[in-house]
């Protein structure tokens, strides 16, 4: 992309404050795309998003709740933006930015704030771990479902915040990789990798993590989405990655079922995992003892969590997404 | 220990059925789930696909097994061989009478004999029945006829000992009712022997035994104690004592006397074996009311140590009455002995006070407000309470009377003539004593706690008052009407029943018994049934209108009975000429004695035991 031809190009067309995702399109060349289309709306981005949900998602930004002071140029954000001359692109006005860097020009065309951006921005490193294992691909709604959805909206917000994003899927093992990219024109496929994930593989959520800690030399802010469900536990994994400097948000996925589950007489548990069955008469009494269980798991985690500093949010498959976008991870901090 | 019914012990194959629940897994249906990992600390037993699983050894089918095996031994009846009573029907006469609290032997005669009566009951074979029956002044049963022996133990606990004496006689004759028509029968009867000889025959399927209790005769006691108005000076009394020495040997003692708790008489005794003493004292205080006579020394029996006495004074009787002019009623009134007759003109009766008087007698007028007390009528006017016609009954001739009614005692109320009668309609709470066809012509009846007489016409009209039979009704009427003496209580003995006669105003009736405790009682009108009179000593009576004490009087309940006090433990027994010896022909027989009941106990415990363990496991 040549920021030489692009920064004196503003978009300037009408519409612009109606479909702002265009701008990007228009800037980064996205040659033949007619004017005014929305450049998601292939079929990836609306079986994974629905556009209403993506325009909303424009408004925000990832937040760190600490930021690197030490850092490599070009590879985390820094308390500044860039000054370097080269243009990369524009993104619109957020209170904070420095209003020096405001393109009056194309205020004065379209009457919209928009700010320039340089190569030499120092970027922030946003990795998006999503567990993928077979027991995330159960519940009523399917937990894998909305876990994908909700890493393809996080994904999205990171790039369109020029964040330099790595997303992976993990059960036992990373088992699939997308990124390193800092492009937001990156998001359609980024919206094709994770609708292209299966449920694999039995959970090990320390291995993995473990694994992903020692192979990345850039900390940054990562986004894990998992239910948890790993007998090996969860503090290891979670401890290696805080070890290595990463500011952890945990997003804790359940399904209803499993937080509430009902009465079923005699029955043999089958494992989605590892296929091991448990013979159990399920009644009141069972269930009460379940809860009791569950209480003090999910209490461990808080626990840990909070000693560790790391941002824990749980909710179950049944939230809307959006309501957990724009209500749950914004009251967290996640999301601004 | 053997099995009355040994093939019930074939239920003993129900044992491998319950090992071969254990060898068998319980069918499961699968049910996917994201991960067992939150499941597996409830898991009941390890998964497996054969419908067979290899048996591992558990509390729980231990207990299981151990349940099956007792089951099975409880339907097979195991019993003991014990020497028990050979008869089906047995009939125990328990002495509770004064004497029984003899404590010769520790702590008392009466518990002794419950020992006894207990050691009969647990020999029974366990189909036999009995009745025990408690032996005092009157026979009870304490139980059931027919029950069985766990019924009889429970009766027996329950059992007390009075202060009476002891009517064996009247106790056999039930016990022999009880039995009549059972074959093979046996009376038991556990006493001290001191009753007097029994007059019943004993038929010969009943067999009796005598059980005596007691193995000393070491008493004194008062006998008779009794006071007599002095007949130079009649408001001084005389009091007659007799002492009698019950023991083997000749024996000392001090009688006391008390006024009202204050010491005024006591005398030393020396009596010989089986003598007696009697002692007058005429130096009673007067106007005394209650009097003790105490022995000083203690024996066997403490209840015949003391008596009480309480001394009544009569009283006369006022009598009111209410007319213009009566002569006839004034003169059959003044006749009367104890009467203290008084009279007033009707339009003056607004001045009086209705308290003073006990009786009234209405001639031809009627208060408005009729005072709280028992009253004659004659003449009446129609009031609310008593309607009268307003035609009157001309010449009317006596048609029927009640000849055996106490009013009419000795009272020839057929030749009564009338020259008219009121047309009285007779109210639903009095009965009609003479009438002349549906006239009625003397009615008599309770009207809320009044007891009434009621003559319909004037004496002035009839011939009544020239009749000799006139003073004779007059003097009946006034002996029914008359309230009860607060202080006229007959001394009763021990466990007899009391009638406490409450005044007309009377709502509450205290008792306190000689221990202190008070019962009360809500009189309606008519005299109060007091029959806990079980303890020896003075109980006094507080009658009570609206919370004011009205009257109070004091009864006696004395143990003088000779009878009761001669504590010498008989040996033998005559019922009917017939002597029954001690212990004689108790028969003891093999008996099987069942004990499934306990094996089903330990069967229950066996099953609460699995309901813990189960769920001590399960959590």
């Amino acid at each position: 992309m040549s920021a030489s031809s692009s920064a004196g190009n503003p978009p300037r067309r009408p519409g612009w404050g109606a479909a702002r995702a265009s701008v990007e399109l228009a800037n980064r060349g996205a040659r033949g795309s007619a004017e005014g289309r929305h450049w998601l709306s292939g079929q990836t981005a609306s079986t994974l998003l629905e556009p209403s949900t993506l325009r909303k998602l424009e408004q925000l930004r990832l937040v760190g709740r600490r930021r690197v002071a030490s850092f490599a140029r070009g590879e985390r954000r820094s308390l500044h933006r860039g000054t370097s001359t080269e243009f990369l692109d524009y993104r619109p006005y957020t209170p904070g930015d420095d209003v020096a860097r405001v393109d009056w020009t194309v205020y004065g065309r379209l009457d919209s704030l928009v700010v320039r951006l340089f190569e030499d921005e120092q970027r922030a490193s946003v990795h998006l771990l999503l567990d993928n294992s077979r027991s995330m691909d159960w519940g009523q709604p399917n937990k894998l479902t909305l876990a994908t959805q909700l890493a393809g909206a996080l994904g999205y917000v990171a790039l369109r915040g020029f964040d330099q994003l790595r997303c992976a899927a993990f059960s036992d093992v990373v088992n699939a990789r997308f990124g390193p990219t800092a492009a937001p024109h990156a998001a359609p496929e980024l919206f094709r990798f994770l609708a292209g994930l299966k449920a694999v593989g039995a959970t090990d959520f320390n291995a993995a993590l473990r694994r992903y800690a020692a192979q990345h030399q850039q900390p940054g802010l990562v986004l894990i989405v998992s239910d948890l469900l790993s007998r090996e536990g969860f503090e290891a994994g979670l401890s290696a990655l805080l070890a290595r400097g990463y500011e952890v948000v945990l997003l804790h996925i359940l399904a209803p079922e499993e937080v509430r589950p009902a009465i079923g007489g005699d029955l043999r548990l089958v494992d989605r995992e590892t296929g091991a069955g448990v013979d159990i008469t399920l009644n009141q009494r069972a269930v009460n003892l379940y809860r009791e269980r569950y209480r003090a798991w999910t209490a461990r985690v808080e626990a840990f969590a909070a000693r560790q500093g790391v941002v824990y949010e749980r909710f179950e498959s049944s939230l809307p997404l959006e309501r957990l976008l724009l209500g749950s991870l914004r009251r967290r901090g996640v999301l601004a | 220990m053997s099995l009355a019914a040994p093939v019930a012990l074939g239920f003993a194959a129900l044992v491998p059925a319950v090992i071969l629940l254990y060898l068998l897994k319980v069918r499961r249906h699968d049910l996917d789930v994201s991960s067992t990992f939150l499941w597996e600390q409830l898991r009941r037993d390890v998964a497996a696909h054969e419908p067979w699983q290899r048996l591992k050894m558990s509390i729980l089918l231990l207990i299981q097994v151990a349940l099956v095996l007792l089951l099975t031994l409880g339907i097979a009846r195991p019993f003991f061989r014990v020497q028990a009573q050979a008869s089906d029907n047995v009939v125990i006469l328990l002495d509770a009478s004064g004497s029984m609290q003899a404590t010769d032997v520790r702590p008392n005669r009466f518990a002794a004999a419950v020992a006894a009566a207990r050691e009969i009951v647990n020999r029974l074979s366990d189909n036999a029945t009995g009745t025990v029956i408690r032996v005092a002044n009157h026979p009870q049963i304490l139980q059931q006829a027919g029950a069985n022996k766990t019924q009889m133990a429970a009766a027996l606990d329950a059992a007390t000992v009075s202060n009476a004496t002891t009517n064996m006689d009247e106790a056999l004759q039930l016990a022999l009712s009880l039995n009549q028509g059972q074959l093979h029968s046996q009376i038991f009867i556990i006493s001290d022997g001191a009753f007097p000889t029994l007059h019943e025959t004993v038929p010969a399927t009943v067999a009796v035994h005598f059980i005596p209790i007691g193995t000393s005769g070491r008493n004194m006691g008062i006998t008779i104690f009794s006071a007599r108005q002095d007949p130079t000076a009649p408001q001084r009394q005389h009091l007659f004592v007799q002492v009698r020495n019950f023991g083997p040997a000749a024996a000392g003692n001090l009688l006391s006397l008390y006024a009202d708790g204050k010491l005024f008489g006591s005398s030393p005794l020396q009596l010989p074996a089986g003598g007696q003493v009697n002692k007058v004292f005429d130096n009673v205080p007067v106007g005394a009311k209650v009097v003790e006579a105490h022995l000083r020394d203690p024996d066997i029996l403490a209840a015949d140590n003391s008596a009480w006495l309480v001394l009544n004074r009569p009283t006369s009787l006022k009598v009111l009455l209410v007319t213009p002019d009566n002569v006839f009623m004034e003169k059959a009134i003044n006749l009367l002995p104890d009467v203290e007759a008084f009279k007033v003109a009707p339009n003056q009766y607004a001045n009086i006070d209705p308290g003073q008087y006990n009786l009234f007698v209405f001639d031809g007028f009627l208060p408005a407000k009729l005072p709280n007390a028992n009253m004659l009528i004659l003449n009446p006017p129609a009031t609310n309470w008593l309607s009268i016609g307003p035609t009157l009954v001309a010449h009317p001739r006596v048609t029927s009377y009640q000849q055996d009614d106490p009013l009419l005692a000795y009272v020839q109320f057929s030749d009564v003539q009338f020259q008219v009668v009121k047309n009285v309609t007779a109210p639903s709470w009095a009965s009609v004593l003479a009438q002349s066809g549906d006239t009625p012509l003397l009615l008599e009846g309770d009207n809320e706690g009044r007891k009434m007489v009621i003559l319909p016409f004037d004496l002035h009209a009839s011939n009544f008052g020239l009749l000799t039979s006139f003073p004779i009704f007059v003097a009946n009427a006034v002996q029914y009407l008359s309230p009860a003496d607060p202080n006229d209580i007959s001394s009763p003995a021990a466990g007899d029943t009391v009638l406490l006669q409450p005044l007309p105003q009377v709502d509450e009736l205290d008792v306190r018994r000689p221990n202190g405790a008070v019962e009360s009682f809500q009189p309606r009108g008519g005299p109060v049934a007091f029959s806990d009179t079980a303890a020896v000593g003075l109980y006094r009576v507080t009658q009570k209108a609206k919370g004011q004490t009205v009257a109070q009087q004091v009864f006696a309940i004395n143990q003088t009975s000779a009878a009761e006090s001669n504590l010498a433990p008989g040996r033998t027994l005559d019922i009917g000429g017939a002597v029954v010896q001690r212990n004689t022909a108790v028969q003891w027989t093999p008996a099987r004695r069942e004990f499934w009941p306990w094996v089903l106990v330990a069967c229950l415990g066996l099953l609460t035991l699995e309901w813990y363990w189960y769920h001590r496991r399960a959590s």
